[in-house]
């Protein structure tokens, strides 16, 4: 028996003739599904080697060296796209709360509520921002306001859901004594479980401004404000200039990351 | 807080009033879409179907492939496996720098270099599924029990063993969970990568949004709803049996 085996044997039982087998049905269905997706797709080798070059000159047009005169414009883009995040997360996180009340187990005494709660979150959470976007742009015209209420909307299904799943956690007996002392429903909600989850809510919600920032940074593709409106004019047009917004983004986004992991670890 | 909101109202023109003026607008947007507005043409329903089938393909794709790369790049982006400190540390500098960059301006610049269609489309989110799978499976290495491992250095084995051996193991229902989970991103960003030219539904959604095809639209949306709530739903279930 070599070293590795016995060091394998130490710390688990041998490799057993079920993990194998699950091991080979994994990569069996990998491959299977690759030539599933492949098939039909048009994509070719070809293709590929024919845009790397292509890609590779992009690549030094836009960062050898970025057109820094055009810093003022992405900040004030980038400024927008931060505006909107923040705005459309503060939306979603209120709205969640009834929505993540309703869909917490241990709250509502009635089977069916919490399931409906729940799947209506998935529903919401099911439309893509881009898509809410167009759909509020032809309805309220372009504009960082459409932008808003895409993330907004969105935002609710997973802040929602991470508010659920939080409230199911909080002590039932603590819930149960409020009640038997006669509180109200929405007091014993009050006084039993918002003390106990609103450090972990504002967390969730940190987390979701993330996400967020990335999601602004696009809305401008479709004309829903932000700094996307001016990729969206200059791509193909100068690439200097979506040089220097590809960095302005890089930062901005990285920047927001490490600040909302700091507060987040001290939240918890 | 209060202060950076009112702030980015103000940046952003958004007020209650304008919402309160946008609801009826909106309420008589989504009347049109609606089938009992004008019935919808069935006659529309190949194409949608061709293009949901590959929104889907590209997504499935881009998951297999981008794990499947993942897994070899944590053997330089998670401490226990990586060679020196340096090359850790320019492994999570790279992950951090992909990251950072929204899955669509890729796809919007990858469509510059490669054209329309949806290889560009692919490549994003192969990159982008590479990028949070690296990430989360690092982080669950980096917690993993120690045991096994400093029993295979103790007995002369090498890094690539070490991983194979002591770790892998351990992590592969997480393994599984993340792919899943990047699926589910990939299959909404996949819906709308048609926006910049990149392949699948969100082509002929954007056409037909900007030539005011109000049933025509109704239709890819609901389809497109149905489709991306069915594949984020089975596989956040198949995720919840996994951990």
């Amino acid at each position: 028996m070599s070293a590795i085996e016995q060091a394998n044997r130490f710390t688990r039982p041998s490799r057993t003739g079920g993990e194998t087998a699950r091991l080979v049905i994994y990569l069996v269905l990998s491959l299977a599904v690759l030539a599933w997706a492949f098939s039909g797709l048009e994509v070719s080798r070809e293709r590929v080697l024919r845009g790397l070059p292509q890609m590779a000159s992009l690549f030094k047009e836009m960062f050898f060296p970025p057109d820094w005169s055009y810093t003022p414009k992405v900040l004030t883009g980038l400024r927008e796209s931060l505006q909107i995040a923040a705005l459309g997360t503060a939306i979603a996180a209120v709205l969640a709360l009834p929505f993540g009340a309703l869909a917490a187990r241990n709250l509502i005494p009635l089977r069916g509520v919490p399931f409906v709660g729940k799947t209506l979150l998935n529903m919401i959470r099911t439309f893509p921002e881009l898509v809410l976007a167009l759909v509020f742009i032809k309805a309220l015209g372009p504009g960082p306001f459409a932008g808003v209420l895409a993330v907004g909307f969105h935002s609710i299904g997973m802040i929602g859901k991470l508010y659920a799943e939080r409230i199911e956690t909080v002590d039932k007996n603590a819930l149960e004594a409020l009640a038997a002392a006669g509180a109200s429903p929405l007091e014993v909600f009050r006084y039993g479980v918002v003390p106990e989850v609103l450090p972990d809510f504002l967390s969730f919600a940190l987390y979701r401004f993330d996400l967020n920032v990335r999601a602004a940074t696009v809305l401008g593709l479709v004309g829903a404000g932000g700094i996307g409106t001016l990729i969206q004019f200059q791509i193909n047009n100068d690439w200097p200039k979506v040089g220097t917004i590809l960095v302005g983004i890089i930062i901005t986004v990285g920047l927001v990351d490490f600040i909302s992991a700091k507060f987040r670890s001290r939240l918890a | 807080m209060l202060a950076i909101l009112v702030w980015s109202a103000q940046g952003t023109g958004a007020s209650l009033k304008a919402f309160a003026e946008g609801v009826p607008q909106m309420l008589a947007y989504f009347q049109k879409l609606s089938p009992s507005h004008k019935p919808w043409p069935l006659d529309y329903l190949p194409e949608i179907k061709d293009r949901l089938l590959e929104t889907v393909k590209i997504s499935f794709a881009a998951t297999v492939i981008g794990a499947a790369l993942a897994l070899p790049f944590v053997m330089v982006a998670t401490r226990p496996l990586a060679a020196n400190g340096f090359v850790y540390t320019l492994g999570r500098g790279f992950l951090n720098l992909i990251r950072t960059i929204p899955d669509l301006v890729l796809a919007n610049i990858l469509v510059a270099g490669f054209g329309l269609g949806p290889l560009p489309g692919l490549l994003a989110l192969i990159i982008f599924t590479f990028g949070v799978v690296t990430k989360l499976l690092a982080d669950t290495i980096e917690t993993v029990d120690a045991g096994p491992m400093e029993a295979i250095a103790a007995a002369g084995g090498t890094r690539l063993q070490r991983a194979v051996f002591a770790i892998f193991p351990q992590i592969a229902p997480d393994y599984i969970a993340y792919s899943l989970y990047a699926l589910e991103i990939n299959v909404r960003v996949a819906a709308v990568l048609g926006l910049v030219g990149a392949g699948g539904i969100g082509q002929i959604l954007y056409r037909d949004i900007n030539f005011f095809m109000y049933s025509r639209v109704g239709m890819i949306i609901a389809a497109t709803f149905v489709v991306v709530f069915l594949i984020d739903s089975t596989s956040s279930w198949l995720r919840s049996k996994l951990v």
